[in-house]
């Protein structure tokens, strides 16, 4: 019996020995910084319209803006790091922009976070301004991102102007659909180019079949 | 003790000898009809505005749902059903269209999805359509009745469609998602041909 209790507890030694244990690295993320948050002109409770350009049927969309703060992670407010599970974001911050219509059509959402802080405080070299993008979605299909206001860097098309419904909108991103991954037919379909800058928003998208729904201000 | 052995040993070979051959169980080929032809999987929408949209269906896909029912670990009774399913989506994050079958001894489980509306129920070749008939929002709880009919034909911007289904929401008026279906027209070999959202707007399958 003594010899059964003693060959049990060596053999949970060597369990406990054999199970390397590493506790978890925690970066504690400062907030998103607010000169990064203005590339997003909108408000919570804004509205803003986009026309059809042919038809002329307006379309409205309610904005809602809220920022999402600490995901939390076995009873801890730790963002987990997917790609590494031992590394733990704190204060990991989401800034949401949903931009929703009762058109059956397409909706909008912009997201943004502090996760770019990782690179400021890894040892890694990398160019720590290619993790400051602004992602915005449209519909079913539509993936795209661009810089932070004030970020300069990668290959976009960026028009002086644009004349749109009576208005000229300056500085404006013509962003086309970077989705990928998806392999079923008919994932083109839907938005296919966002017209986009910091100042005013959303300026209009192009849908694959050739309509376009342009910014309206009265 | 011997003998308790030996008649175990007995009933498991009994039990053995006694395994039915493995059924499977099939939708029929006329239920399939309802999914979307390939040739017309790819087609335009349009609305009371004069707004389109593309609707686009992936290929059929079907699977097996194995049960087996089996006694001190001998396996005496085998059966697949068939599942076939097939999906479309439109613009919308929450257009997704799905019809799906599960072909069982007594009837065939129909699941119908719409605009994220959940409509389900049992369908037998000699009784029709069987069981509650109940959609709910995929969004919550709620719950809403329906009535269902089939018509022989239904006439969508100058195109007669043959075998239709319509499907109705019965009190749309406590609707308030935007995007709920409250009447669906569904053509076999075609899918949605006509339907309504929240009441508001109408959108029909453009004709070729």
């Amino acid at each position: 019996m003594k010899k059964l209790l003693i060959l049990l507890i060596l053999s949970g030694l060597f369990v406990l020995t054999a199970c390397p244990h590493k506790d978890p690295t925690i970066i504690n993320l400062e907030p998103l910084e607010e000169k990064y948050r203005e590339s997003v002109p909108y408000q919570d409770g804004d509205t803003f319209v986009l026309q059809h350009e042919t038809n002329k049927t307006l379309i409205e969309f309610k904005v809602w803006r809220y920022l999402q703060v600490d995901n939390v992670y076995e009873g801890e407010t730790y963002y987990r790091m997917q790609y590494d599970p031992h590394i733990y974001y704190e204060n990991y911050q989401q800034d949401i922009t949903e931009c929703r219509t009762d058109y059956p059509l397409f909706n909008f959402k912009l997201q943004m976070d502090n996760e770019y802080r990782i690179h400021e405080y890894s040892d890694s070299t990398a160019d720590n301004s290619h993790a400051k993008t602004l992602s915005i979605c449209a519909g079913n299909n539509f993936y795209t991102w661009l810089p932070f206001k004030g970020v300069t860097f990668g290959d976009y098309v960026m028009l002086d102007s644009m004349q749109v419904n009576g208005r000229t909108y300056y500085d404006v991103f013509e962003l086309k659909n970077q989705s990928y991954g998806y392999e079923y037919e008919g994932a083109n379909d839907g938005v296919q180019v966002l017209y986009y800058n910091y100042e005013n928003g959303i300026v209009g998208v192009e849908m694959s079949n050739g309509e376009k729904f342009m910014r309206y201000e009265e | 003790m011997k003998s308790k052995v030996l008649y175990f040993m007995l009933l498991v070979i009994l039990l053995a000898s006694c395994r039915k051959p493995k059924e499977e169980i099939l939708v029929s080929e006329d239920l399939k009809e309802w999914f979307v032809d390939s040739g017309n999987r790819h087609f335009e929408v349009c609305d009371e505005n004069g707004i389109h949209q593309t609707f686009h269906f992936d290929d059929i896909e079907n699977d097996f749902l194995e049960n087996s029912s089996s006694l001190f670990g001998v396996t005496y009774e085998f059966t697949e059903h068939e599942q076939c399913g097939q999906k479309g989506r439109g613009f919308l994050e929450d257009s997704q269209c799905q019809l799906h079958f599960t072909a069982y001894s007594d009837a065939t489980h129909v699941f119908f999805e719409f605009y994220n509306a959940q409509f389900s129920f049992n369908y037998n070749e000699s009784s029709g359509i069987e069981g509650t008939m109940k959609c709910s929002d995929g969004y919550g709880d709620a719950l809403y009745g329906y009535t269902i009919e089939r018509l022989d034909s239904y006439e969508v911007d100058g195109k007669t469609y043959r075998d239709v289904i319509h499907i109705k929401v019965v009190d749309p008026d406590c609707i308030t998602r935007p995007t709920f279906p409250t009447e669906i027209y569904y053509a076999k070999h075609y899918g949605p041909i006509r339907y309504q959202l929240a009441r508001q707007h109408w959108l029909h399958r453009v004709a070729e």
